[in-house]
């Protein structure tokens, strides 16, 4: 990068968001119990002329940092950036401990609109600067893990208790590792049964190939039912299962419950996991597996040491879409009593209590974003090992 | 009698052998006998059925009729996978396997045969050392860090690896630059001087053809149309169709490239070399009689001195030398 770079207009207009959040919205509100309506405090309510000042002039070095956006600016940024994020949820201990009277059990602090916001440009904002600065997967993963550390010790550390999602919490902690435990066994189902039947299918596809239209096309439609219909129809002729074999009733097969749900979510998984394992085995070059061949490799050979390697990376690409997508359905299998993190979700809602519906959601988000980047690292690392950047000969 | 004898002989032999995919007719009941340690090249324009051929020979297409003897046993006696294990086979595009190291790739015959691992080792080091690769620092790479004269140089080691006596090679260089392509050819040919395989090369380049080939089998439509040497393919070819392959009218050149300067020198009496004036442009012996007309035409002198190898002077070849009737000198 040449010192003379232009300005990067998305930290920019970044900066200008973060501070406009930062002054114009309320960034918590404190309520005296779970139903009174809470009172929004801004920055200047919270910290006076002095934190407004801070902040603004934070804002202003990373603004003079994205004008002149060279390569050491911009890593100076990163970590302005990431210690605003460290920071944060030790800026809500200090808040939480200053506005909440500890005689006060049921008093609660809620997250304002200004702190979202904030959260959401400045992860916006640390997205732009590892793009830009093109870490390694090392750096990236030690940011994430710095952060999390922070949030885990703010937790622990119980200043964060009087937050209103930590009341939630602590009102049903049994229930929500139950659900979380729930939750995740599900979605593990889920993903290992429709790997196996899509492997199964891709398999016949590759030796029927006339079966692979009419797959697919099935498969689409599948997709395409909404979940909560597909869960209505699974209803009917799962309750006559179970009540006509007694054996599946004690499996726990009902008309509601994990059956349905187990149903669905792999019906939904198998077109993404199908279309990735077949078109995977199929693009492995031919002159390759015509050389295995003409070598003297039996076709079991040709397949487990050669064809299989080979589709891993993209087989893999196709077991993470299902998993992070299986993760979020498996919330809506809450509703024909299915359990998980879905149930607080459904509760939440049902009692107009946003922060119990932020205790279904926000695990829900933090696991999809943390099985989505670990498959995407083992695929990278795969095609890593196996030296395929490119397929092409140099001259 | 002779064509019997030869058959008797034969590495390889293709006893009116058919082709056919559904209606199509590829190859059309050809007979071939390839003698051992012969270097056999098939040649045609493309679909003229001179893979699918070769690609009979180790059973990666199954005849339709008619018969294929190694050593005198009909392939379809032997399990398929054995066949193969015993046949090199190396193609254009190297089917080297990406996910496996250079080492690993040359050792995946050896391997299928149940080799010991350190046989396997010794084997490896020993081919990179027969194709001139340095081995620490070939043997731990992945065939995309190789440029494709290696890659390829990687395949012909692999097709060696189990010590196969018939080696396969469907259009091996056809994906090289002309400079690479050249170099792996001389290595292919001080390969055979010292391995002595029986090789069946496809190729559609009559000029890599008349460089390797012990005996050219011109191909057209599934059928054999000629086969022969080199010489004996230049000298008369036996239809227009062949004369197109060899070039038209380039034909004189191609046969000049394949005849050596010491061929047609004179060689100099001792009382003659101290007469030379030391610029005079020269010529090797090994050079062909192309390159030696080539530097008179370039220079436009009609003599040239010819060296030796170690640079002495043995001879002189003039235009007069080089221009003789045809047959008159072979």
């Amino acid at each position: 990068m040449s010192p003379a770079a232009a300005p990067n207009p998305v930290l920019l207009v970044l900066t200008a968001l973060a501070a406009s959040v930062m002054l114009g919205l309320p960034l918590i509100s404190v309520q005296p119990n779970r139903i009174m309506p809470g009172e929004g405090l801004t920055l200047w309510a919270l910290g006076g002329p002095l934190a407004v000042a801070a902040v603004l002039t934070l804002l202003a070095a990373l603004a003079w940092l994205a004008w002149r956006p060279t390569r050491r600016a911009l890593a100076t940024a990163l970590a302005l950036v990431g210690l605003c994020l460290a920071l944060l949820p030790w800026g809500l201990v200090a808040v939480a401990a200053e506005q909440i009277d500890p005689d006060m059990a049921s008093a609660r602090i809620g997250l304002g609109a200004g702190l979202w916001a904030l959260l959401f440009v400045l992860l916006l904002a640390l997205l732009e600067l590892l793009n830009r600065l093109a870490l390694g997967p090392l750096p990236r993963w030690g940011l994430t893990l710095v952060l999390a550390l922070s949030l885990f010790a703010a937790l622990a550390g119980g200043g964060l208790d009087s937050l209103a999602l930590m009341r939630e919490y602590h009102g049903r902690s049994a229930t929500f590792h139950a659900a979380l435990r729930y939750h995740l066994v599900l979605v593990a189902a889920v993903v290992g049964i429709s790997l196996l039947l899509a492997a199964a299918l891709a398999l016949a596809m590759r030796r029927w190939s006339r079966l692979q239209r009419g797959t697919f096309s099935v498969l689409s439609v599948l997709q395409t039912i909404p979940s909560l219909a597909l869960f209505g129809l699974l209803l009917a002729p799962l309750a006559y299962l179970a009540a006509r074999f007694t054996w599946l009733g004690d499996l726990g097969v009902r008309g509601i419950g994990w059956a349905p749900a187990l149903i669905a979510l792999v019906a939904y998984s198998l077109l993404p996991m199908t279309r990735n394992a077949y078109v995977a085995l199929d693009e492995v070059a031919a002159d390759v597996t015509d050389a295995a061949r003409g070598m003297g490799m039996s076709p079991g050979q040709v397949f487990w040491q050669v064809r299989l390697p080979l589709a891993l990376p993209v087989m893999l690409e196709g077991i993470r879409i299902t998993a992070v997508q299986a993760i979020g359905l498996a919330a809506v299998a809450a509703l024909i009593g299915a359990g998980g993190l879905g149930t607080f979700i459904f509760q939440g809602l049902g009692q107009a209590a946003m922060d119990l519906v932020l205790l279904g959601a926000l695990p829900i988000i933090l696991i999809a974003l943390l099985v989505d980047g670990a498959f995407s690292a083992l695929a990278e690392q795969l095609r890593r090992s196996q030296g395929r950047g490119d397929t092409a000969h140099g001259g | 009698m002779a064509d019997e004898r030869q058959a008797a002989a034969a590495k390889i032999e293709l006893d009116a052998v058919t082709k056919r995919f559904g209606d199509v007719t590829a190859v059309d009941a050809i007979r071939l006998a390839i003698p051992r340690g012969e270097l056999c090249v098939l040649v045609g324009t493309s679909g003229c059925g001179k893979s699918t051929t070769l690609r009979m020979i180790n059973r990666l297409i199954e005849h339709t009729a008619g018969q294929i003897r190694i050593d005198g046993q009909q392939i379809r006696d032997f399990d398929e996978q054995r066949l193969r294990r015993r046949i090199g086979y190396a193609i254009q595009s190297t089917g080297l396997f990406p996910h496996w190291t250079v080492a690993r790739n040359i050792g995946l015959v050896p391997r299928l045969l149940r080799w010991p691992a350190s046989r396997i080792a010794a084997r490896v080091s020993e081919l990179l050392a027969l194709l001139g690769l340095d081995e620490s620092e070939f043997a731990g790479k992945y065939p995309h860090q190789l440029s494709g004269g290696q890659a390829q140089r990687i395949g012909v080691a692999r097709a060696l690896a189990a010590d196969p006596e018939v080696l396969l090679m469907d259009e091996p260089f056809g994906a090289l630059d002309p400079i690479t392509r050249e170099s792996l050819q001389d290595e292919l040919l001080r390969l055979q001087s010292r391995l002595h395989k029986t090789i069946v090369f496809v190729t559609h380049d009559m000029d890599e053809a008349l460089k390797l080939a012990d005996r050219i089998v011109v191909m057209d439509a599934g059928r054999i149309v000629q086969q022969g040497s080199a010489e004996a393919l230049l000298q008369a070819p036996a239809d227009a169709f062949v004369e197109s392959l060899l070039g038209g009218r380039d034909r004189g050149l191609k046969h000049a490239a394949l005849t050596r300067v010491a061929e047609r020198m004179r060689p100099l009496s001792d009382a003659q070399r101290g007469d030379q004036a030391l610029e005079t442009l020269s010529v090797a012996a090994d050079d062909s009689l192309r390159q030696a007309l080539s530097l008179m035409l370039w220079h436009g002198v009609d003599s040239l001195l010819v060296n030796d190898v170690e640079g002495q002077m043995v001879g002189s070849l003039s235009l007069r030398d080089v221009v003789v009737a045809r047959g008159a000198n072979s």
